[in-house]
């Protein structure tokens, strides 16, 4: 009993000391691809809900925010522009909608909330990417694609997170390789 | 971005261990490590999405509701939606979180030595049922009340209205859309004999020239305001108009907009109709064939408490009479009272007055809470009469509502005082007749005279008139216009109160028994719209620990009374629709025919009247509507006695019930923001809601805060003759009063505005007013 005991201990010492030289290594140093889905999952209630606006603003009108949204900008590195650091304006894929507010929620104060245990729907992982089993066929689609219909702001644009541009670089009409999973992105119809 | 980085430590990663990489990084970790990737995670990924209305307000978009493991998980904008067309707004977005508040209602409570204690449902029922019957044998039926809502299903709304009226006997039925909504109906009623629009949503994707008669459409009506910015966008010739207290989001997109001073509408309107008259713009053959012209009691008071109602009577007028009636209504006069220039009105009469001009007026509380609500929808309906622009694409006037089901529950089922299902009214025998009938209860069950309307119910309420009462689905101890009045009658005279809800509210603060409901996708319902849509949907999920619909509730306590034979749906899941088809038969033959469960269950909501499965877009109109005759060309088929014509009225300009002085200077208007849903119940649990717009403020002009000093974000204090209350000061914030009003949001329940507004009503309508009152402010 002892010796397992102190056989578990060891195990979880050497995991626990594994974890902290990890931690340690790997600090602040996680891989793009992670980084770019934690700010996504940080700025959206569930996967395909629109972002919230993480920088505060002084106007509501279209015009205002299509300043930098609607060509997208990339300021200098460790630039503070509207209160973030590493600013970057994304491109929208709807610049024709001029509500902008409509769908995106301020971040004005978050005090006196009473709590939520919502449960979002979060692509924690992304099984389409090649395997052995499907090498050489394109992968499909792993998220919503709710008021998106311009792949190209997101994937290829100068604003695009390098994890995301394909390989095979700008091509016209991507679903006809990239299909969309149909239990994610259309909806059954009534009594299927 | 340098690609070779990330290259470099995708390759760090493989070298050190698989076993490492989930221990630390979790299921992300598998994006990076290609070789592991699972093909079965697709299925985990998977989602069941079923169609749902919105369960906010009076638009009813549809949504697509995500669900895994009994469990709402995301919300997408239904694409085969013809009201929404996949677009929503930040609510609708983030509907799915409201089921999820931690601090929901789990279990039933009933308060015992002065607290709270969790009991069970049938403990909690028997209590409800015991207290009812005890108060109807000692004090009589309308001891006992019920206040709905229109956040009630159709199915809530039939079940409270047949517990009432067919089973206890008592009118003593209302619902806050008596708050939001009353002044829309009898305004309707009194003009065209028939309740609700005879346009639909299609008219903001055809119309020229949209007027918001004091509608802040941008923030209450968002997805319907993105039609007629759309609409804007493909067509650079349509103009939107906006008549406003405040410079709003909704002000920033239009093209002309009219700064107007509180109540001056009336005088506006019929400033239009003069113009109208004098270019000659008049429809002659429409107006001849289809128009009356009636004249009403005028100085009618304000529905104050203590003061005597007075006796309401019309007759018909002449066509001269009108004419010389709206010939005081000068661009002058107009300019004079309203404070808008008079080339403006001249302008947006000459949009009404060009026959070559599709026009639509759009309006909601701005309108109807007022206290001259009813004549002012009457004035706007005498500028779309006189010009034959109604029931035709593209231009009409469009009354919105406010709550998801004000229409197809408090509207069309009829849970008012008055009311009975189908547009019926408790007043006319035959009404009666048919309902006692279809119900098969005894003949003289339903009492002829309505008893309370909603302010009259809880003024009875204060004084221990009423002994016990059922809130559903609403908090009126947030939204009661003058509220601390009423508390401290309620507080002294201690009536029994039930409260159905999910979440701690101050309403269930005075609660003697809490129901946990079910609401929403948790159970089964039908919602109706502001374009006449009925929407079904079917249980998604299940609700939390004990909880049920509210019908469920009504019919076991009522089951409990001795009332089961009005209620032969013994399980929960043949309710939706025994109560559906049951409501059902009273729709049909009298213009509001619904669509068959099986159908709406298909489609995404359908308009009545549906007639052989098909629905109705433009109503009152020859080819359109098949409740009109062929040859007829139009029909108002509601004033069958007058002919079937409608009624253009003669309104007066009347002040308001309180206007600013020189010890309460400013006016105090209240509304919503887009972000929260009436008194943030819900909306204030979910975080995303919750931080954008956190606490309620109040908005002043620029200049008058400069004058009296007050700084941006600074605490200043509101106080009118009933009461004050301390917030943060705004100035050009997301809108700008202009000078001399001040506006409050009203959905947040620490800092209640309607401490400081007034219970003045529109004496037809009996809504109250929450747009106009006076005020000062203070610095802090």
């Amino acid at each position: 009993m002892n010796n397992q005991c102190k056989k578990i201990l060891q195990v979880i010492g050497i995991i626990a000391v594994n974890l902290v030289i990890f931690s340690l290594f790997n600090c602040g140093k996680k891989d793009e691809h992670t980084q770019m889905r934690e700010k996504r999952e940080s700025l959206r209630a569930y996967e395909g809900a629109p972002p919230v606006i993480p920088h505060s603003i002084n106007r509501t009108t279209s015009d205002y925010c299509l300043v930098c949204h609607e060509k997208g900008v990339i300021f200098e590195a460790e630039a503070v522009v509207m209160n973030q650091k590493n600013a970057q304006a994304k491109i929208t894929p709807h610049p024709q909608w001029v509500n902008c507010i409509q769908c995106h929620g301020l971040r004005i104060d978050d005090s006196k909330f009473r709590k939520n245990k919502f449960m979002p729907y979060r692509i924690t992982s992304t099984p389409f990417t090649k395997t052995k089993d499907n090498e050489g066929t394109p992968p499909a689609m792993p998220h919503m694609l709710q008021n998106h219909d311009n792949c190209i702001v997101c994937h290829l644009s100068k604003t695009a997170y390098a994890t995301i541009i394909p390989e095979h670089g700008e091509t016209e009409g991507c679903p006809l390789c990239h299909q969309q999973n149909e239990k994610l992105i259309t909806f059954p119809e009534e009594g299927d | 971005m340098d690609k070779s980085k990330t290259i470099n430590r995708k390759e760090f990663f493989k070298k050190i261990g698989t076993a490492y990489a989930i221990a630390v990084a979790g299921p992300s970790f598998f994006s990076s490590c290609k070789e592991k990737a699972d093909p079965s995670l697709l299925e985990q990924l998977s989602v069941d999405w079923n169609k749902a209305p919105c369960r906010f307000c009076g638009t009813g978009c549809s949504v697509m509701v995500g669900t895994r493991d009994n469990k709402i998980c995301a919300i997408a904008g239904d694409k085969k939606s013809p009201v929404n067309k996949g677009l929503l707004c930040v609510k609708g977005y983030h509907l799915g979180e409201i089921l999820y508040g931690e601090d929901r209602f789990k279990k039933a409570f009933i308060k015992k030595n002065g607290a709270m204690v969790e009991s069970s449902i049938d403990e909690a029922l028997d209590l409800i049922a015991a207290k009812f019957k005890e108060s109807i044998a000692t004090n009589g039926k309308d001891s006992v009340a019920m206040y709905g809502s229109g956040q009630w299903t159709l199915q809530d709304g039939y079940a409270a209205l047949k517990f009432f009226k067919g089973g206890i006997g008592t009118n003593n039925i209302e619902a806050n859309a008596r708050l939001c909504m009353a002044s829309a109906v009898t305004g309707f009623l009194s003009t065209f004999g028939k309740d609700e629009p005879m346009g639909c949503y299609d008219d903001l994707d055809l119309g020229d020239v949209f007027v918001l008669w004091g509608n802040n459409m941008a923030e209450t009506h968002p997805v319907l305001f993105s039609r007629i910015t759309e609409n804007k966008r493909i067509n650079p010739n349509v103009k939107i108009v906006d008549i406003t207290l405040r410079h709003t989001r909704t002000s920033q997109a239009s093209d002309l907009v009219m700064h107007f001073n509180p109540q001056s509408d009336l005088a506006i309107a019929n400033a239009i109709a003069r113009e109208i008259i004098v270019n000659n713009q008049i429809k002659k053959d429409f107006v001849t064939k289809h128009t009356l012209f009636k004249a009403g009691t005028t100085n009618i008071g304000y529905g104050l408490e203590g003061v005597a109602e007075p006796t309401i009577e019309d007759q018909l007028i002449s066509f001269e009479e009108y004419k010389n009636f709206v010939d005081k209504y000068t661009l002058d006069y107009a300019e004079k009272v309203s404070g808008v220039p008079a080339a403006q009105i001249k302008k947006l009469a000459s949009y009404y007055g060009d026959p070559g001009v599709k026009i639509v007026s759009l309006w909601c509380m701005g309108m109807n809470q007022h206290t001259r609500g009813t004549w002012i929808n009457n004035l706007v309906y005498n500028i779309h009469l006189l010009t034959g622009k109604i029931s035709l694409p593209g231009s009409g006037p469009f009354s919105l509502t406010g709550q998801p089901s004000a229409c197809g529950t408090v509207r069309e089922v009829g849970t008012l005082t008055h009311g009975l299902p189908g547009g019926r009214n408790v007043k006319n025998k035959e009404d009666r007749d048919f309902t006692e009938k279809l119900w098969g209860i005894k003949s003289g069950t339903i009492p002829e005279k309505p008893s309370a309307h909603t302010i009259n119910m809880f003024r009875k309420l204060k004084e221990g008139k009423i002994k016990a009462i059922w809130i559903q689905v609403t908090n009126p101890m947030v939204t009661l216009p003058d509220r601390e009045k009423f508390l401290k009658g309620i507080e002294k005279n201690k009536p029994f109160i039930v409260v159905s809800d999910i979440y701690p509210t101050p309403t269930t603060k005075i609660a003697d028994v809490i129901l946990p409901a079910a609401m929403w996708v948790e159970r089964e319902g039908c919602f109706g719209n502001s374009e006449r849509r009925t929407q079904q949907w079917n249980k998604l999920v299940p609700p939390p620990g004990d909880a049920k619909p509210d019908s469920w509730y009504t019919i076991e306590v009522a089951r409990r009374m001795g009332y089961e034979n009005l209620f032969p749906w013994q399980k929960e899941e043949d309710q939706g629709k025994g109560l559906f088809d049951e409501y059902r038969k009273f729709t049909i033959g009298v213009g509001k025919d619904l669509a068959t469960y099986e159908q709406l269950k298909k489609e995404r909501g359908m308009r009545w009247p549906v007639i052989n499965g098909k629905e109705t877009k433009w109503r009152y109109r020859e080819g359109s509507d098949s409740y009109v005759k062929k040859g007829e060309g139009f029909s108002f088929y509601g004033n069958k006695k007058l002919q079937n014509k409608a009624i253009i009225w003669e309104r007066p300009y009347e002040p308001a019930a309180e206007e600013p002085d020189t010890e309460f200077p400013f006016w105090l208007t209240t509304g919503r923001v887009m972000e929260h849903w009436h008194t943030g119940s819900i909306t204030r649990r979910v975080e995303q809601l919750h931080q954008a717009v956190p606490e309620a403020y109040v908005e002043i002009n620029e200049e008058d805060a400069q004058r009296l000093k007050i700084k941006d974000g600074k605490k200043v204090k509101l106080v009118s003759k009933r009461g004050e209350i301390t917030l943060k000061a705004v100035i050009n914030g997301r809108a700008r009063p202009h000078k001399g009003v001040l506006f409050v949001p009203f959905f947040d329940e620490d800092l209640l505005i309607n401490k400081v507004t007034l219970d003045a009503h529109c004496p037809i309508s009996k809504q109250p007013d929450y747009k106009k009152c006076a005020v000062k402010i203070e610095k802090v």
